[in-house]
């Protein structure tokens, strides 16, 4: 079942082709592109505190942006109405529509740790943390993005949250800078910061960011799963 | 037996708003049953509880005899279902939409059988020549017909329609009449604004008002719930003899101008004219049923 709407859903990306292109390859394939531009001013690990940035930032914009609007969209009633009957659950429409922004923003993920390793050479990478730190971090961004979704319901509402919420995250979180700023530490995203970082060998392994980031995890899944696994999806105030 | 039986159904919303207030609507086997009424009559309210998505606050619902309470599986497995709003997936083909659906549905199905049953519906339907259109590039009655076309090609018992042919071409609608009465379904729940399309399909009607049932029956027995006032127009071919004619009448130069209480009185004079003296020209004005289930909310709603 998961198979044909993963392909639905991006066969259905096809008019968007141009857009999606120049959003998830070209803008961000540049900003990495400034950051190698600059390392002669700075030292690779430098550049590397700011593309292990690029690659939080780039899940933050594909989840928090995109896919919370596409759940919004199946949340509206009439597409709940239409999905009531056919096969699938919402619950596995939801978890197409995760792995297919999943799907779509690894190229970027991949190509980021490759410059990572490239300036920090594979000797200082722990792959045995560095998998559990992008899990986590596709997990905790991924389940946020469908709790919010499917509790706004309605693209056009969705839209407004969508435009704020990843720009705060981003701001107030030392995705491009380095701070110890204590409202920093508010931010999820901090800690999903700390954790990548610590697996790349920029940052010492402290438990306390994934502790947290794990503890919001499981928060946020209870919360999505909730959400999509409700029997009466239409039983809120509406 | 009952394909679908919807007992003593109550729904109140959160704020207190009674939407459906203890109707029972049963469709039997290999029947079509509409559901009428205006505006916020509580069809919606009465779909979306059957459809699975809000809960009732009193009674019960049984599709294929297992109560959708216990067994809300039952919904996904027996009932196809096309939406109000022309719903389509915008950048993916007539074809493609059928094709996936079929896979959701089935994943066993060979392609060489997909393929036929896709065209098969394409050719019912009349949309073979969109096969390849982009959901964005269909129209309204197209955006229909695919929903349509979605409900049948899954092959399942049970059909429910909202509005199945509102911002539908009159062709488009007739075609749409005509593959839903021969669809050979166990069972067909309608609801509609559309009176014509009620009486044009349904083998029964139920009338909502309010949240209530306030009438039901063929739209036959509807229609002879009120009487209405007729009028006839004819040029007799000969006099026509005085104590034929009823009070109400006016004869300017040839033509009879006649009024009647009910569409039945109209009839019986009409017919000894007929017989007694033949006519050139005959138009009968007689109460659309249209008419008849505006004349019938408005009574229930005083």
């Amino acid at each position: 079942m998961i198979r044909p709407l993963v392909e639905m859903e991006l066969k259905g990306m096809r008019i968007y082709k141009t857009f999606l292109f120049v959003n998830l390859l070209i803008m961000p394939l540049a900003l990495l592109f400034m950051m190698i531009m600059n390392s002669s001013s700075r030292t690779s690990e430098d550049i590397s505190y700011l593309v292990s940035g690029f690659i939080v930032v780039s899940l933050v914009s594909s989840f928090l942006g995109t896919l919370t609007n596409r759940v919004s969209n199946v949340f509206e009633p009439s597409v709940l109405e239409l999905y009531s009957t056919l096969p699938p659950k919402i619950s596995t429409v939801v978890l197409a529509q995760f792995l297919t922004y999943s799907l779509l923003v690894l190229p970027q993920v991949i190509i980021a740790l490759s410059v990572i390793v490239y300036y920090q050479g594979v000797g200082r990478i722990n792959v045995l943390l560095l998998i559990p730190a992008l899990l986590i971090t596709f997990l905790e961004l991924g389940t946020l993005a469908i709790t919010i979704g499917a509790r706004i319901g309605n693209p056009y509402k969705a839209m407004a949250v969508t435009a704020v919420l990843p720009w705060l995250l981003v701001v107030f979180s030392p995705a491009y800078y380095r701070s110890s700023f204590l409202a920093l530490y508010l931010n999820p995203v901090t800690y999903l910061l700390s954790c990548i970082r610590s697996a790349v060998g920029l940052e010492r392994a402290g438990p306390i960011p994934w502790m947290l980031s794990v503890t919001l995890t499981v928060i946020f899944s209870i919360l999505a799963r909730r959400s999509v696994k409700a029997g009466y999806m239409l039983e809120k105030p509406f | 037996m009952n394909v679908i039986e919807i007992e003593n159904l109550t729904k109140i919303y959160p704020d207190g708003t009674k939407a459906n207030d203890g109707i029972s609507i049963s469709v039997r086997k290999n029947e079509i049953v509409g559901i009428i009424g205006p505006n916020g009559a509580g069809k919606t309210t009465l779909i979306r509880q059957l459809l699975g998505l809000l809960k009732p606050t009193e009674g019960s619902i049984r599709v294929m005899g297992k109560n959708i309470l216990k067994k809300p599986g039952v919904i996904k497995e027996t009932l196809a279902y096309v939406p109000q709003y022309p719903l389509s997936f915008p950048s993916l083909t007539v074809e493609e939409v059928l094709e996936y659906v079929i896979r959701m549905r089935d994943g066993n199905v060979s392609p060489t059988e997909r393929r036929k049953k896709i065209s098969e519906v394409l050719k019912l339907l009349g949309l073979e020549r969109a096969s390849r259109f982009f959901g964005y590039q269909l129209s309204g009655g197209m955006k229909k017909s695919l929903l349509l076309a979605m409900a049948l090609v899954q092959e399942l018992p049970l059909l429910v329609l909202d509005e199945p042919t509102s911002m539908v071409d009159i062709v488009t609608k007739h075609r749409l009449w005509e593959v839903i009465r021969n669809s050979n379904r166990e069972g067909i729940l309608l609801a509609s604004h559309d009176m014509n399309e009620v009486k044009a399909l349904c083998d029964r009607v139920y009338l909502i008002l309010q949240g209530k049932v306030v009438a039901s029956g063929t739209p036959g027995e509807i229609a002879s719930m009120v009487k209405m006032p007729t009028e006839v127009r004819l040029i007799p071919e000969r006099e026509i003899p005085p104590g034929v004619l009823p009070k109400e009448h006016r004869k300017r130069g040839d033509l009879y101008e006649l009024t009647f209480n009910t569409l039945e009185d109209a009839l019986k004079t009409v017919d000894v004219i007929v017989k007694s003296v033949g006519v050139s020209y005959l138009e009968i004005e007689s109460p659309s049923f249209e008419n008849l289930v505006i004349n019938l909310i408005g009574r229930n709603a005083e």
